[in-house]
């Protein structure tokens, strides 16, 4: 039984894992059919402050995974703000292998001073950042980015384009923190989420910021559900799916 | 009785830490009917936080069977008078079964008190239904839940033979830990409100569980119910089995 719905989704938040990685791609491959997502933008992973060369080979496999499924895929390059080459890395696998935003994760927070370079040359390139966002009532990371770091670096740099992950996970703290920070997008990636999230989240800050991103390898449906339900037009669900995402990615490649 | 979709995993009411937008029974009725779902067991979000909850359960147990639903008390067995207050329940408030809350109420599944509450629902033909968690631990807010050890649910399944459960909430590789044990016991299911964590979950959980064991259930208005369809609707399980777990395997549970 195979009955999902389908309509034209970009899934701007999926990973592949460097203790995975073939793994990973086969089930991402996999999961563009059952579900007819048509593209997905990868971004590679492994330790919260991973070495420079840990990152060359995340940022290689991505490219290689682009290669291999150009329809499928696009790629974010991967960076640590603790490293001296930051900046020659993002330029190289934006100009050289056709990376399409910037990731940052959890190895500094998101508005740490070693982190302004990132900012300054993706509002260059035009391409946007995906800041991993993230309150925990237990488990917080010690440079896990929150939602009013976001909002700091928002405010900084008001011509980024910034894209907060998994809003903020608890929205009811993150999307508080950047709903009036009109280049802050952000996306509800992950399994952990209750319909009223979305909901809350759109009477917040409207459609128009809000992309579709899933967090897989793993769940779709969540994420998925979660637009199908929400109480906006058919039109509206269409932008968070896709149209919000084909704008923003200016270096993104569609059919 | 014809039975259509059933979701075992329900509630009315209102919720302490954040607003349930459709809350009511006029709510659950409405997103079940556009789902072709026609009965279930329902639950009481108010009651789980009253300090007597039998307080909260008296104001809709009525309401609930009036709209054709089966209702699942709140039961807190660390409460003195509960087990003599069973009778009540199910015979003034026509309780089907009762749902307990250790994570919120703070106790072992395989403490003393709640063996004697399971032992005596038994015997007066409630079924009992053990939410291992109502909020993302990460989210919690202003109260953080206990978190529940799946492992010690056998040895309660042991000690009240007699008796139904329906273990509810439990995530995918909760249920992993303890399948075998799960396999070999006629008197527990499991159901479907938590199965969000993983890639085609309902596949990946009927390879290590008997799909006889799952039960639909939304966690609708906490969760999304949309997301949790899905869930049954990305599948390359067979209809057959997917129709039990919509339908035959509550029957199985709740008679």
């Amino acid at each position: 039984m195979n009955s999902v719905e389908r309509r034209k989704v970009i899934d701007v938040h999926v990973h592949i894992w460097l203790s995975r990685i073939e793994n990973d791609i086969k089930e991402l491959v996999k999961a563009s059919e059952v579900y007819g997502i048509d593209k997905m933008l990868i971004s590679p992973l492994s330790g919260y402050d991973p070495s420079v060369e840990e990152l060359q080979t995340l940022n290689d496999h991505a490219t290689d995974a682009v290669k291999r499924y150009p329809d499928i895929f696009d790629a974010y390059v991967y960076l640590n703000p603790r490293h001296d080459n930051m900046v020659d890395v993002l330029r190289r696998e934006i100009e050289d292998k056709g990376k399409v935003g910037v990731k940052l994760w959890v190895a500094t927070f998101c508005d740490d001073p070693r982190a302004y370079p990132v900012y300054e040359e993706c509002i260059k390139y035009d391409v946007p950042v995906l800041l991993h966002s993230f309150v925990k009532t237990v488990g917080q990371l010690e440079n896990e980015t929150r939602g009013n770091h976001v909002h700091n670096i928002a405010q900084r740099y008001p011509e980024a384009k910034i894209i907060m992950a998994h809003l903020g996970a608890n929205c009811y703290h993150g999307i508080r923190a950047i709903r009036n920070d009109k280049n802050v997008w952000v996306d509800p990636c992950g399994s952990i989420y209750r319909q009223d999230d979305l909901d809350y989240t759109i009477r917040q800050i409207g459609t128009d910021r809000i992309l579709y991103g899933t967090d897989m390898p793993g769940s779709y449906n969540t994420n998925y559900g979660q637009v199908l339900e929400a109480e906006i037009s058919e039109d509206k669900k269409d932008d968070i799916l896709y149209n919000n995402a084909a704008k923003l990615f200016t270096k993104m490649s569609l059919k | 009785m014809t039975f259509g979709y059933n979701d075992s995993c329900c509630f009315t009411g209102s919720w302490p830490f954040r607003k349930i937008h459709k809350g009511s029974m006029t709510d659950l009725m409405a997103a079940h009917k556009k789902h072709g779902i026609t009965g279930g067991l329902v639950g009481c979000l108010n009651s789980v936080f009253y300090n007597d909850p039998y307080e909260g359960d008296e104001e809709v147990a009525k309401l609930i069977r009036s709209c054709g639903y089966r209702f699942a008390a709140t039961v807190n067995p660390m409460l003195p008078g509960t087990v003599e207050e069973l009778d009540n329940i199910k015979n003034v408030l026509g309780a089907d079964a009762i749902r307990l809350y250790p994570s919120n109420h703070g106790y072992a599944c395989n403490c003393g008190e709640v063996k004697e509450v399971a032992k005596r629902a038994g015997e007066l033909g409630l079924k009992v239904v053990i939410t291992i968690i109502t909020e993302d631990l990460r989210l919690d807010y202003c109260f953080k839940q206990t978190p529940v050890n799946c492992r010690l649910i056998p040895e309660l399944l042991d000690a009240c033979p007699d008796t139904k459960f329906l273990i509810s909430c439990i995530k995918p590789h909760e249920i992993f830990v303890i399948a075998d044990e799960l396999n070999d016991r006629d008197n527990v299911w499991v159901d479907t409100a938590r199965f969000s964590h993983e890639f085609m979950a309902l596949d990946s959980v009927t390879k290590r569980l008997s799909h006889k064991k799952i039960v639909f259930g939304s966690g609708s208005p906490l969760l999304s119910m949309r997301c949790m369809l899905l869930n049954a609707e990305c599948t390359d399980l067979d209809d057959d089995i997917i129709e039990k777990i919509m339908r035959s395997n509550f029957e199985d549970f709740i008679s």
